[in-house]
Parts: structure tokens; sequence; C-alpha cells
């Protein structure tokens, strides 16, 4: 087995092919980590201060107060109108915390000079400093902010299940096709050859995670000897990946080692991820066993695929705290193959108690035992099949 | 030693292989001959464990590794295209449990044997079709097997080459080993086969020592040339008749008769005459 799984190993990484798409991997990965100078550098008005219109009782004062970070433009998108009740703030789009906070910033220094213009007396300044109202309006309702990141995350395992899923796979097909197996099933049993398989799947997922998390590595040194992350830092907090600001990566990594509940959520998470990775991959070998050829291949396959993009679809649509709580999305992250992106979902939503999660992994561990045990059955008697062959001698 | 005992696949409706019984010792090569689908390949995966027996016994020396004791040469291309010659002789050897020295050893052994050194980088897909049989015939001695099964092994090659295989064949053979082979090129084989069976449709049609059936076969071949005209085919000891283009091929029903065959002809007009045994073509002609 040794053997079958060394030689499976070097021939998918140590090639050309391999190395290139190493390099464009770490090319990615740099225009990841160096995203906003690049985006400046291509869009000037990215890092531009935030323009707003104004409509104030003394716009000479409110120009006065403002910070560096915001401008008046009449053009712009925000608009801030100081009526008796106090202030109206409307946008196009919905506005981000700091965004928000800048704005609020502004009135209130701009509020206070006017006030103590106004009324000198310091005492009912600061009365009204406490109080002063104002009113958000957006055309875009915010409620998908939150669940921002965890799109980003289900998008995220989809794309990286389908393609590891897919991996192994073609292996075998490449296997049936070329005839190799015949020369192979003389020295190894069928059975042997199918637990090598489940190892090089395996062994492949975690392979590709280690290099990611290399070029990774090497992306965030890279970074930090620029500027220790701070621009990067900022522009995802800005696009709001980022719930808390940062001023470089020692703060985050501070920050992220000592809140243990969310580095146990995103290791079970993971896990979910590499269960429902290798349950697809089992899926798939079994089902390309059948093959014959490359074109049959693809044929049976694709309404696989379809069946991923369904769950994935499912996993989009149930997307928010009610269904991942208490509804269909509760029921689906018991479910093998879907409690993969549910699960993790859940607990990066709702927080579902231990105990679920507990079972869900049990269910999904022994489905995937199940399958395992099964799938040697199939796969034995599948791969070497030549029944078409000698269809011309017949009785 | 290689005993099949009434060996039986049966493939869903469809028999791959009826009630086979051979014994081969060693020194022995077997000629296993028959049409496409006549369950050649069927018995050959058999005796490799590919696929599993319906009925019937295989029996091989007591407490042997199978997966060393089989050397095999598949009938269609079985190697990975896109791998170097020696790469892939040595992943192969691997799997055969043999260790990193005499894998090395072989293989310069048997890559200078059969003139394939210059091309151990060169990858498997820019090889000709003969010499990617080569490889795969290097695959299946390179661990020395006690018994050969050589599906089709002289196909795509060249004179040079058949030669080539035909003398490590007799060489293997004269070590004690066995050798399974079909082939369709009958005069290749009837010079080193020492036993031939003939399959048709799964069933054992024709089967023993070929001298044996040979000499025991009552009838005789006549070739003579400058007879387009086949002028004696009619002549009472002829059973059968062939023309190939200026040459004649009589076959005579009684080897006793082959002196009033001769009588007969007009031996002015001939300057090639050649007389010998019924043929293998001959044999598996008449048996199919």
């Amino acid at each position: 087995m040794k053997e079958l799984i060394q030689f499976s190993l070097a021939r998918r990484y140590v090639n050309k092919t391999n190395k290139i798409v190493l390099v464009v991997l770490f090319v990615i990965f740099m225009v990841l980590g160096f995203i906003d100078p690049i985006v400046k550098f291509f869009n000037n008005e990215f890092n531009e201060p935030l323009k707003i219109r104004i409509n104030v009782l003394n716009n000479q004062l409110f120009m006065d107060n403002l910070i560096q970070e915001i401008s008046v433009d009449q053009e712009a998108s925000i608009s801030i109108v100081e009526d008796t009740e106090g202030f109206i703030v409307t946008s196009t789009d919905a506005l981000q915390d700091i965004e928000k906070a800048m704005i609020e910033n502004v009135i209130q220094n701009y509020e206070r000079d006017r006030m103590i213009q106004e009324v000198p007396e310091s005492i009912y300044v600061f009365e009204r400093m406490a109080t002063i109202p104002i009113n958000y309006e957006f055309d875009q309702d915010d409620i998908h902010q939150k669940t921002d990141s965890l799109f980003f995350v289900i998008t995220g395992i989809y794309f990286v299940m389908l393609g590891f899923a897919g991996m192994l796979a073609s292996e075998v097909v490449a296997e049936k096709t070329s005839n190799i197996l015949e020369i192979i099933g003389t020295s190894v049993s069928l059975k042997t050859l199918y637990y090598s398989k489940i190892v090089i799947g395996w062994l492949s997922i975690l392979i590709q995670v280690s290099v990611g998390a290399v070029l990774f590595i090497v992306t965030i040194v890279i970074r930090n000897m620029y500027d220790q992350g701070k621009g990067l830092l900022k522009t995802l907090h800005d696009i709001n990946l980022l719930t808390d600001s940062f001023e470089n990566f020692n703060e985050l990594l501070v920050s992220v080692f000592s809140n243990r509940e969310m580095i146990l959520d995103l290791i079970i998470g993971l896990i979910f991820l590499f269960i429902g990775i290798l349950f697809i991959q089992m899926l798939l070998v079994l089902i390309t066993t059948k093959v014959t050829s490359i074109e049959e291949a693809g044929a049976l396959q694709n309404p696989f695929y379809i069946l991923l993009l369904i769950i994935y679809y499912v996993a989009m649509l149930l997307n928010n705290p009610v269904s991942m709580s208490v509804g269909m999305g509760r029921w689906l992250s018991f479910m093998p193959l879907f409690s993969m992106l549910f699960m993790p979902a859940r607990i990066m939503m709702v927080s579902p108690p231990f105990s679920e999660v507990f079972i869900s992994l049990v269910i999904s561990g022994f489905f995937l035992v199940l399958l395992v045990k099964y799938g040697e059955n199939v796969y034995v008697r599948n791969i070497l099949n030549f029944t078409k062959r000698v269809k011309k001698s017949t009785v | 030693m290689l005993e099949i005992k009434n060996l039986t696949k049966i493939y869903g409706k469809t028999v791959g292989l009826s009630n086979l019984s051979f014994k081969c010792d060693n020194h022995d090569i077997l000629g296993i001959l028959g049409h496409n689908g006549s369950g050649k390949t069927t018995l050959f995966r058999l005796l490799l464990g590919l696929i599993h027996k319906t009925e019937g016994e295989i029996i091989m020396k007591e407490g042997i590794n199978k997966q060393t004791y089989f050397g095999y040469l598949p009938e269609e291309r079985s190697l990975y295209k896109d791998i170097s010659v020696e790469k892939q002789i040595i992943y192969l050897s691997k799997l055969k449990k043999m260790d990193k020295e005499k894998i090395i050893d072989s293989m310069n052994y048997w890559l200078d044997r059969f003139e394939m050194s210059p091309y151990r980088k060169t990858t498997i897909r820019e090889l000709s079709k003969g010499n990617q049989q080569k490889v795969q015939f290097i695959c299946a001695l390179i661990h020395n097997p006690h018994i050969l099964i050589l599906d089709e092994p002289l196909t795509g090659l060249d004179a040079n080459n058949v030669k080539l295989f035909k003398q490590i064949m007799i060489e293997q053979s004269k070590m004690g080993k066995i050798i399974l082979l079909s082939s369709h090129q009958y005069e290749e084989l009837e010079e080193f086969c020492s036993q031939v069976i003939l399959l048709k449709k799964g069933v054992n049609v024709l089967s023993g020592y070929l001298n044996q059936l040979k000499q025991t076969d009552p009838r005789l071949c006549i070739t003579i040339n400058n007879d387009k005209e086949m002028k004696y085919q009619t002549n009472e000891h002829v059973c059968r008749s062939d023309s190939m283009g200026n040459f004649s091929r009589y076959i005579l029903s009684d080897k006793s008769k082959q002196f009033d065959f001769l009588d007969r002809i007009d031996l002015t007009a001939i300057t090639y005459m050649k007389v010998e045994q019924i043929t293998l073509r001959d044999l598996v002609q008449e048996a199919s």
C-alpha cells in the first residue's frame, strides 16, 4: 500500500503543472495579502475621505468640524440633514460601523460648538450633547451585514469541497481508462487498492491544506515586514470581514488566541468540513468505478455536482438565525452530507448546544465509516469489470 | 506446475469459459488460440485472480506468493503514458515487493536486453507501439516470475522484435518457467509452443502437445509453384487446396499417398516444392 500511496502522491504533486499551480497560488495569496495598496494603486478613490452632503443650520461651522476622513461633496450619496428634531442621515447603501462612528463624531462636535455659540452655559451643552437624536435611513437594509462573513465561509467551504471531491475520482477514471489496473491488480489486492485510494484522498486534503497554510503564513510574514499588517487589517475591518479593528498582526493574534471559544468553533467546523469532503470523495469514487470511458465519467458525475449545488443553494436560502435554530437548517445540520455546510453555519450563527454538535458529528462519522465499508465491495466488484468485453461469446 | 480442472466462468448469461482443463509442467510453452471473444483473456484473468471463477480448480505449487508467481503482459497497453520508462518499471517492480537494488540490477539487464537503455528517461507516450510492448514485457519479467502470461505479446512488433521476443520466451522456458501465451500469429507460435489449446466460445475444441497433434494427424501438405490454375485440386488424395498467388498448397488426406500424388505432378513445370506436416494454422482452421 505504501508504494501505491507514494506513487500516487508523487504523480499528483511532483510535476510541472503543480509547480505552476503553486506559483499561481502564491501570486493569489500575495495579491490578497497586499489587496489594499493594489486597490489603491488602481483606484485612487479607495481610502479616500467619506463624501457627504449636508443641509444643516450652520454650514460653515459644520465644515470647520469635519475630520480628515470626511469631506463634503454635494453629489455624495450620504446626506446629513438637520431639523428641529435632530439629525437625519440618509444613504443609498448601508453604512459600516466605522462610517457611522465618524459621522456621529462630526455631528457631536458641530452640535457642541453650535450650542456653545448659541447658549454658552456649559451644563446645558452637556445635557444637549447626551441626547442628540440621529436617525439613520438606508435605501438598502443592513440586516445581512452580520451574516456576510458566514456567506464567505459557506461559499469557501463549497468550492474547496468541490475541488477536493473531484480529484480522486479523476485518478480512478484515469486508471480505468488506461488499463493500468489490470497490471496493478496482479500485484496488490483490489481491497488494498481501495483503501490506498481512501488514504490518498485524505492525505491529499492534508497536503493541500498544509500547502495553503504555508503560503498563507509566508504572505503574512511578508506583509508583516511591510507594515505589520496595518493596512490589510484596516481594509478587512472596513469591509466587515473583521468585526474588531486591529493595529497589527500581533494584536490580532493575541486576540485570536485569547478567544478559545472561537478557535474551538473553527476546529469543529473544519472537522465537519473534512468529514464532508471525505464523504463526497468516497461517493464520487464509487460512482466512478462504474465508468468505462472519460465521456461516461462526465455524464455520471454531473448529476452529483448538481446535487452539491442544490445543497449549497439550500444552505444559502436557510442562512438565517431562525432557520438555523429551530427550522429546517437545524434538522439538516444532523444529516450526513448536509451537515458539513449546515453545522459550521449554525456554529457561527447561533452557537448550538454542544450535545447537538456532538450528535451530528457522530452521525456523520458513522455514515462515513458505513460508506467506506460498503464501498469496499462496490469498488472491488466494479473496478475491474470486464463483462462488456466478452459479450461476443454468448451461449 | 500448473493444473486447471473444469474451470468455468460465467458473466451473467454469458459463458466466458466452460469446463476447461489442462496441465502444464515446467518448461512448457502453452499457446492459447481462438478468435476474439473466445475466452483467452478470461482464462488469463482467472489465473491472475483479476476475476473470480464460477467453478473449477486452479492448482499450483503450494505456499507460493501469487503476486510474484505470475508475470503478466496484457493485450491492451496498460501503462501510465505520462511517466518515464524507468519510473514505470520501478513502480511496478516495487509493487512486486522487490528491493531497490534488485530492481535497478534487473531493470538495467532487461533494458539492455531489449535495447531500450537509451529510452529509460523517455515517457511512455513518446515510445513507438513496439517499444511500449517491450516495456510491458520487461514489467512482466523483472521479478523473475515462475509463470509468464502473455496476452498477444507479438502484436505490433516488427520482424526483429518478434525474433527477440521469441528468443526470450524460449530462454525463459529453458530456465524451467511455464509460459502461457495467446496469439493470432500461428506460424510464429508453431516454432516454439509445446502445447496448444484452441478455444471457441469458451469451450476447448482442440488441445494437446503440438508435435503429437501433428504426428497423429494423417494429413500432409504439399506446396508447389507455377500452378496458378491449381491443376491438381481434383486429385483423389487432395482433401483441401489453397491458392497463394503463384503457389498452390494441397492437403492430402493420407500421408502414405504422397508418392501417388507426386507421381502425377508435372515436375518439369515447377521449380519449388515443399512437403510438410499439417500446420498449426490448418489444425485451427479445421477445428474452429
